[in-house]
């Protein structure tokens, strides 16, 4: 845990310094982490798409029971906010699905160049992400990589809506859920997750 | 006919084996750089600042990459692929293009609202042109007269002319205009509408709105065959091409291709597209006959390529 930390703020501190460089572009953050069990035990964990009881950060999920393109789920957090998620592709054999989120509820607004800017209640923009797991020598590998925008468009960004706001969150719901994931499978684990971001 | 179709091919080979694609990979700060009659990467050259877009300068047999981070482009030599100049342009470059002349560089710049004039041979700023909020996709018609720019923030085309440097038009199209296209004869201009996902299709002597086609999420750039009978769109989001029939304005195919899809452009010589795949970091070789994936390509990470990125 310790190490993952120093990592996230290692990484977090390069980014900062380059903040506001230039105009919004995609990130790619990669969170991985090595589970000691079968890839299928662990799939079989987070296969439904409509099940999210293994996040700690997730309070309920709302959806339709289908692993089908299209399907849509909402998730309730724990601090009552609401994400919309649609799935884009599900791949049972290669232990794989996509989705992207089409909807947030809002925390707050705040005023930001003589304009109210609202705060979604994760802080990024156009978010899709990838959610695999591998089988690496009869261990487990989970692969989440998410790819998103920060969630201001405009030049200079608050605070609040800037990237090293997004690649914060973004990291945190990230390592929480695999953290959590890897406790579910052998709670005597001392799981550690990396952290890579690229924009 | 067995005998008729060798000398052919024969010729086809040789003629294939100019075709070169230039992929900026935007994470990697690299050009791949493929020939796509073998559909494998020959070079890869380094160029820093976050590459982004690419224009061709077939007469000078140059390849130009935008650098946004950096604020300008960079200069391939397409013979000896060495990375040659290094141009500073301002703020933000993103779109960038060339005349069919080869005479002079357009570059965009995403918060001054401006495009830069560039001499193709001393490489010094010509002109500077204002134009709309966020310009991102640009394309010059075929008699070299007029520039077509995607003002992103504005919703609008502007219509450039080249000889006074001024606009001459700008028409409403979508939500948030990114990749412009035009086919061969310079009729008709497409433009990608990454917020409204559809497709603009404008009249571009007079930017006259002809119609509106609906294609997947968050269309990214677009490519128009040597016919004119097909364009084929990037959607980001579906990790697809939408295939729209020119005739009848209608979406009449999806083919699959890697995720983020974002450059396309097209071979005339081959008669093959190739996409960047953003999230892949591969290029997609596209049959545009039969709809179909021939081959994935691993480029660098991030790979975008926005822009006509082909020589030949």
């Amino acid at each position: 845990m310790k190490k993952t930390a120093l990592l996230v703020s290692a990484v977090l501190l390069m980014f900062s310094g380059m903040v506001n460089a230039h105009g919004p572009v995609r990130a790619k953050l990669t969170a991985t982490i090595q589970i000691d069990a079968p890839a299928a035990k662990v799939w079989e964990i987070i296969k439904n798409y409509d099940d999210m009881s293994w996040h700690p950060s997730i309070k309920s999920v709302k959806g339709n029971g289908s692993n089908q393109k299209g399907a849509v789920r909402t998730l309730t957090l724990a601090n009552g906010g609401t994400i919309t998620e649609e799935l884009k592709a599900y791949e049972d054999s290669k232990m794989t699905y996509k989705y992207k989120i089409t909807e947030m509820s809002s925390v707050g607004t705040i005023k930001h160049s003589g304009q109210d800017e609202s705060l979604p209640v994760l802080p990024v923009g156009n978010y899709a992400a990838e959610l695999q797991v591998n089988d690496k020598g009869g261990k487990a590998e989970v692969e989440w990589v998410a790819t998103y925008y920060r969630a201001y468009v405009n030049n200079n960004p608050p605070a609040e809506l800037n990237e090293e706001a997004a690649d914060k969150a973004v990291t945190n719901v990230l390592t929480t859920g695999l953290n959590a994931l890897a406790k579910k499978v052998n709670p005597s684990a001392s799981p550690s997750v990396q952290i890579d971001i690229k924009r | 006919m067995r005998k008729l179709i060798l000398p052919l091919l024969m010729f086809t080979q040789t003629v294939l084996a100019e075709n070169l694609a230039f992929i900026s990979n935007q994470l990697d700060n690299s050009v791949s750089v493929i020939d796509v009659a073998k559909s494998n990467v020959t070079a890869t050259i380094a160029v820093a600042g976050k590459p982004a877009g690419v224009a061709i300068n077939h007469v000078k047999r140059k390849a130009y990459i935008s650098t946004p981070e950096q604020g300008g482009f960079a200069v391939i030599d397409i013979p000896t692929l060495k990375l040659t100049q290094q141009v500073k342009v301002g703020g933000a470059s993103l779109g960038i293009c060339v005349d069919h002349q080869g005479q002079r560089i357009f570059v965009a710049d995403w918060y001054e609202n401006t495009v830069a004039v560039f001499d193709s041979t001393t490489l010094e700023r010509l002109h500077t042109i204002t134009v709309g909020k966020s310009p991102s996709g640009m394309v010059v018609s075929p008699d070299d007269q007029w520039l077509y720019v995607a003002n992103r923030m504005d919703d609008s085309i502007s219509q450039i002319d080249l000889h006074k440097y001024s606009i001459r038009n700008t028409t409403k199209v979508g939500k948030h205009p990114f990749g412009i296209a035009l086919n061969t004869d310079g009729s008709k201009l497409y433009t990608a509408n990454v917020e409204s996902d559809d497709v603009s299709v404008l009249e571009a002597g007079h930017l006259k709105r002809l119609n509106t086609v609906k294609v997947g999420a968050r269309p990214y750039a677009l490519a128009v065959t040597a016919d004119g009978k097909h364009i084929f769109v990037t959607n980001q989001d579906d990790s697809t091409l939408s295939v729209i029939d020119a005739a009848s304005n209608q979406p009449i195919a999806t083919v699959a291709v890697g995720d983020k899809p974002e450059g396309i452009s097209y071979s005339a010589a081959l008669h093959r597209l190739l996409v960047a795949n953003w999230m892949d970091s591969t290029v997609s070789l596209i049959d545009p006959v039969n709809f179909e994936t021939l081959s994935t390509i691993k480029t660098g990470e991030g790979s975008r390529a926005f822009g006509e990125f082909i020589s030949h």
